[in-house]
């Protein structure tokens, strides 16, 4: 297990290299003089100079990126322009909000996802199976930010269950955090929910064709052990990838969220730092969001060992 | 001879009695005619939106302004006294376009890519696709945001961004299905009958690798019409006071309690929109899949 994790973590690293190098690509797609416009049409030549001295703009593109990639892997990320505060703090300060919101939708997902695929696979072409394919097409066509203006006219303005937009931590006010939390969680979960359904459905109809499952049932095992112990346990593989490896796109749906409720994230940070023009901390979000990927796919290769003993009998 | 080795891609002969079976199919599936009919009529709206739009979409009208729908303006009027229901349908426009030319941009990109990596092989094919994963690795939004950040705010360059990030997905696909293809029969064949690799590569893997990439073609045009609503409503995509759907919904958002309308129409239509591409993937899928 330990070798085989080296050998994973040693096979992320050229990844996470190119990745590096995307994000800083980026930056060479600024039209035009980039200081120019970076600093905005206002900017006076000492100004100019400044930001073409920061970002090394007169440096050669290899110089360029080993000062930003060195600086990067000691944690700084740049300086901000508009408030001259590091950005490298900054995103630390709002990475927790953001993570907390992706659990809350992961857990939402799986909550619902799980459940109703595994119903839906049982009672194949019955009502119930209907109506999750009808929700779980919804749920990947429906467009979360959407999703999110509608809940909060529903349950904000015209029921006034839910306050419409804000943050809460957990360790101020546990209660406020949650009922702040449940919007945005099911927004940014309904999506990940509804391919849940779809996959679950599917490994469970695969997986409940197999010969030790009819042999389960033939012993006279009881049909909830059949379908909890015998088929589920073997339907996990495609939820853990899919659980895991969409993660990633979590933390992309919630740059949607958090603008629509206002919640201070890294997603916010992104959207904020777009109209700013602080180039350096979308690239950094940007660089972070590849590199949580990238661990997540470690992760998920964790978890297969944890799911399926064939796996650590082979390589242990 | 060379019948026999062009049999797979050359099914000229075939071609109608095939097409109409794999109609057929298509047809058979009521969600796929469903999904057929949806994008279609959203085709419709773009393409004669001056003609049956009731109003001009970016007029202002201080006197109707946030006025609930009506039997005149059917959905209703914006913060600026605009028709509602003539700029939903104006920005059928946008989205359409977006997600068919960024597609194009994805598919043209990704495809060659995927297909000259999986026919070369080797330690090419292991970089390319080392490449490939990275830029997987970011999540699409993300990347489509940092992209149009960077291009600047407008149509043309979130089109531009969603078709870059959506490339790699096409590369992926369309190496796989190379690699598939290129160890059958018939290939071996047209090695052996001196058929230049160009000709291989076009009019034999990439012709056989085709309706897999069209399903994803179909379902990535739903992915993008959502992706290019959410650059617009992030004001990164279409630029006011042009008329698009993610645009509309941002604008909606600060009148929400006063003007509901302005935030449900254009939700509906990118759902709708988005619902008829998927069910359309799907059904093509279905009616392609050889195992059914």
């Amino acid at each position: 297990m330990f070798g085989f994790l080296v050998q994973r973590v040693l096979a992320a690293i050229p990844t996470l290299f190119i990745i590096s190098l995307i994000v800083f690509s980026l930056q060479q797609l600024l039209p035009g003089d980039p200081a120019l416009v970076i600093g905005g049409g206002e900017a006076s030549p000492e100004m100019l100079a400044q930001i073409r001295e920061q970002y090394g703009f007169n440096d050669p593109f290899l110089v360029q990126y080993w000062h930003w990639i060195t600086n990067v892997m000691q944690g700084d990320f740049g300086v901000s322009f508009r408030t001259r505060e590091e950005i490298g703090p900054m995103l630390a300060a709002k990475i927790p909000v953001t993570l907390t919101l992706a659990t809350a939708a992961m857990l939402v997902s799986l909550v619902i996802g799980i459940p109703a695929g595994i119903l839906a696979a049982i009672w194949r072409g019955r009502g119930w199976d209907h109506a999750v394919t009808v929700a779980a097409l919804s749920g990947i066509s429906i467009p979360n930010f959407w999703l999110g203006i509608m809940m909060i006219l529903l349950f904000a303005v015209h029921l006034g269950w839910l306050p419409a937009s804000g943050y809460v931590s957990f360790f101020d006010d546990p209660i406020q955090s949650i009922r702040t939390l449940i919007m945005p969680a099911i927004v940014l979960g309904a999506g990940l929910a509804a391919a849940m359904m779809r996959h679950t459905r599917s490994a469970m109809l695969t997986v409940m064709r197999q010969d030790y499952v009819r042999t389960a049932r033939a012993k006279g095992v009881a049909e909830k052990t059949v379908i909890l112990k015998h088929a589920f346990l073997n339907a996990q593989i495609p939820i853990i990838t899919l659980a895991t490896l969409q993660f990633g796109t979590l933390l992309a749906g919630a740059v949607l969220t958090e603008q629509v409720f206002s919640i201070p994230g890294v997603g916010k940070m992104v959207v904020d730092a777009v109209f700013n023009r602080e180039y350096q901390a979308v690239q950094a979000v940007t660089l972070l969001s590849g590199a949580a990927f990238v661990l997540m796919s470690l992760l998920a290769d964790v978890l297969y060992f944890v799911a399926n003993p064939k796996l650590r009998t082979k390589t242990l | 001879m060379s019948i026999s080795v062009s049999a797979p891609t050359a099914a000229s002969d075939k071609a109608p009695s095939q097409f109409a079976w794999l109609a057929r199919r298509f047809i058979r599936n009521r969600a796929a005619l469903f999904g057929l009919v949806i994008v279609g009529l959203f085709v419709i709206l773009a393409v004669f939106a001056p003609l049956i739009a009731p109003f001009d979409p970016i007029k202002t009208n201080w006197s109707m302004i946030r006025k609930a729908p009506s039997a005149l303006h059917w959905f209703g009027t914006d913060e600026l006294g605009r028709d509602v229901l003539s700029r939903v349908i104006y920005g059928a426009r946008a989205s359409l376009m977006a997600g068919v030319v960024s597609v194009l941009i994805a598919f043209t990109i990704g495809v060659p890519i995927g297909i000259v990596s999986g026919y070369i092989g080797g330690i090419f094919d292991t970089v390319v696709m080392r490449i490939i994963d990275a830029f997987l690795a970011i999540p699409f939004l993300i990347m489509a945001i940092a992209l149009a950040a960077f291009l600047g705010p407008s149509l043309t360059n979130a089109m531009i961004a969603i078709g870059i990030s959506s490339a790699p997905i096409f590369a992926r696909l369309a190496r796989g299905q190379t690699l598939v293809i290129k160890v059958e029969e018939y290939i071996e064949a047209a090695y052996s009958l001196g058929v230049r690799p160009m000709t291989i590569l076009v009019k034999y893997i990439f012709v056989n690798a085709f309706p897999p990439l069209l399903v994803q073609s179909t379902l990535a045009i739903a992915t993008a019409i959502i992706a290019e609503a959410a650059l617009a409503f992030l004001g990164l995509g279409q630029q006011p006071p042009d008329a698009s759907w993610g645009s509309m919904l941002n604008a909606g958002r600060s009148s929400l309690s006063l003007a509901p309308w302005m935030s449900i129409y254009p939700g509906i239509a990118i759902f709708l929109t988005v619902l008829g591409f998927n069910l359309l993937g799907d059904g093509l899928h279905d009616a392609l899949d050889p195992k059914d």
